[in-house]
């Protein structure tokens, strides 16, 4: 897990991780926003930039280009942390270069890693300085395998895999017939 | 075919004898399920010419009430048009002159026949494949006529649903299925008879444990692991392994079901007295602190104070504007402005495994087109070689997209990306 730094060459090589679609995601995962807000943030959340009619390219080209305008205002209502989701979306150039964006099948064709950018609520605990904190459950788009054999295919448990129980049982035929004490 | 070979110097050029043998290779000996199950081979006079076909819908709607001397409402039907092209495709062999003079060289050349056959029946799965996955979306055409209103909402609802469906359910296949089955059976098409998938998805068929438990089956279960848990049908759908082709030089085959994708989460809290935020990491497979000096020195120049923050040319203007504001909050200090902290998360990269189900056939689904094959032979005396080299026009096609439902993608194997969270995804486009 590694941070992304808001400076030139921490913001420049973001830039060259993530439009780099050929290879596999090897730059920083997080991106530290502060937003002077107290509004909640919704879920799924449409990382775009609201200022920019650009933004239509978000979505492939089936019907969410007509849509996803809307859903993006009535997801965010709060105007300062649209002004700062824009702000990142710019800095980061995360319009690539305003390119169609593909679709799964396009994409697998010539070997193309797909990015969604809606951002859902994810699992989180924070930690504050008063010995309180605060969880939060992500929407269930991620988690933990089901206990059992998916997670054991990926090494992430051992299977509960026992003898069969042999139950052995007998019966006192004296014992319905003796006096209860 | 000694006789021929023995005699190249006379057999130079097309050769019909030789071709008839190596089509009848292709087409009946490697029993590929791409082209007997999926699409068929048909066989083509002509493939140079354009291939045109017709789709007509004709929907079924509802009668509604009709006043006396007044005009019923009239049923549409569709009609589209599509067309194609088979594509010339060739491969070719060489041999050093003289090799049918030894057994050694009699066999090698009996192993190139082999490979040109299987080299091509390989090109022609891969065209199945790609042909499958590049059908126009009848699934698309259903919601743009049908569920324009809401339609985002409700798709964006089902992917977060199905996101990680078959690690996180363990029925999740056959839901996957039987969900198929109805959503085919509600355009009007047949029964499926197919399910393509990745190997890796094939696990989750067989690998569940009442298939695994050897111990527990007596003499079933010994014979159970001498063979393995095998495959073939399930709830009534032949199950056809999706195959990796090298299509990029110098790395690994791919497998056309699975591949890559991006996707983001966000994290949200108070950052006035913030000491810490846990997150899960995918690298440890555990919940990992991120500390409240490691947010900090993101937003700074390691070494800079809070008065000393980086420029706005390199920042969010946001951040810059209220460096101070922000460090204020972080300690806690009093009558500080109260920011939130969000935390994103835009590239979260797993690999995502797709599966085809549909109804094979030239009635139902489509072929692969083929014909004008010739194998000519040829003779560079320069070189002291000899060769063959076959060519063929072929091209698989969808003719109709209703009798196939492409789910991209229902699984993802875990994988270690660096700092990338999570493995598995299942989205319905």
């Amino acid at each position: 897990m590694s941070v992304m730094k808001w400076s030139d060459s921490g913001v420049e090589e973001y830039i060259e991780k993530c439009n780099n679609v050929n290879t596999n995601f090897d730059g920083a995962s997080i991106i530290c926003v502060p937003i002077l807000t107290e509004e909640c943030f919704k879920s799924p959340m449409p990382l775009c930039n609201y200022q920019d009619k650009g933004t239509k390219l978000l979505a492939t080209s089936d019907l969410h280009i007509h849509d996803i305008q809307n859903y993006a205002s009535k997801q965010i209502s709060c105007n300062i942390t649209r002004e700062a989701l824009a702000q990142v979306h710019k800095t980061l150039q995360m319009h690539n270069d305003y390119q169609i964006v593909k679709d799964a099948c396009e994409a697998v064709g010539v070997g193309e890693t797909t990015q969604c950018r809606l951002l859902y609520k994810g699992t989180s605990n924070f930690k504050f300085k008063d010995a309180t904190n605060k969880q939060t459950f992500g929407c269930g788009h991620h988690g933990h395998d089901y206990v059992g054999v998916a997670a054991v295919r990926n090494g992430k448990s051992l299977m509960a895999a026992t003898a069969p129980h042999i139950n052995i049982s007998t019966v006192d035929s004296g014992a319905a017939s003796k006096p209860k004490a | 075919m000694r006789w021929c070979f023995f005699n190249w110097n006379v057999q130079q050029g097309p050769n019909q004898w030789i071709t008839d043998r190596v089509d009848g290779l292709i087409t009946d000996a490697t029993n590929s399920p791409f082209t007997t199950v999926i699409l068929p081979y048909m066989y083509m006079d002509y493939p140079d010419r354009k291939v045109e076909w017709n789709v007509w819908t004709f929907d079924q709607g509802l009668a509604s009430r009709v006043p006396y001397e007044s005009a019923a409402r009239t049923l549409t039907q569709r009609k589209q048009s599509f067309s194609g092209y088979t594509v010339r495709q060739g491969l070719a062999i060489t041999m050093e002159h003289n090799f049918m003079m030894t057994s050694q060289g009699m066999e090698n050349f009996q192993n190139q026949i082999k490979q040109v056959v299987g080299s091509i029946q390989n090109t022609n799965d891969l065209d199945v494949h790609m042909a499958l996955i590049t059908a126009p979306s009848y699934m698309k055409q259903v919601r743009e006529r049908y569920y324009l209103e809401d339609y985002l909402q409700k798709a964006l609802r089902d992917y977060i649903d199905t996101f990680g469906f078959v690690q996180k359910n363990m029925n999740a296949m056959d839901i996957l299925i039987e969900d198929t089955k109805s959503l085919i059976s509600g355009w009007g098409g047949t029964e499926p008879d197919f399910l393509m998938c990745s190997n890796k998805l094939c696990f989750q068929l067989t690998m569940t444990q009442e298939r695994t438990a050897y111990l527990t089956q007596g003499a079933d279960g010994k014979k159970l692991l001498r063979d393995g848990p095998t495959m073939d049908m399930y709830r009534g759908l032949k199950i056809v392994k999706s195959k990796a082709f090298s299509l990029d030089e110098g790395s690994a085959p791919r497998d056309i079901l699975r591949r890559r994708v991006r996707v983001g989460e966000y994290y949200t809290g108070n950052l006035s007295n913030l000491q810490s935020v846990e997150l899960y990491d995918e690298d440890s497979d555990n919940f990992e602190s991120l500390s409240v000096s490691k947010i900090w020195h993101s937003l700074v120049e390691s070494g800079s104070s809070a008065t000393d923050a980086i420029t706005s040319s390199s920042c969010l203007r946001c951040i810059s504007d209220n460096i101070a504001a922000i460090k204020n909050c972080m300690d806690g200090e009093d009558g500080h402005q109260k920011f939130s902290l969000l935390l994103l998360r835009p590239n979260i990269e797993h690999y995502m495994l797709g599966l085809v189900i549909g109804k094979g056939g030239m009635d139902h689904l489509g072929a692969t087109l083929w014909g004008q094959t010739e194998m000519s032979v040829f003779d560079d005396g320069q070189h002291g070689v000899w060769g063959m080299t076959y060519k063929y026009h072929e091209r698989a096609m969808v003719f109709n997209e209703v009798g196939v439902c492409v789910y991209v993608c229902a699984y993802v194997l875990c994988i270690c990306v660096c700092m990338c969270v999570h493995m598995c995804v299942c989205v319905m486009i």
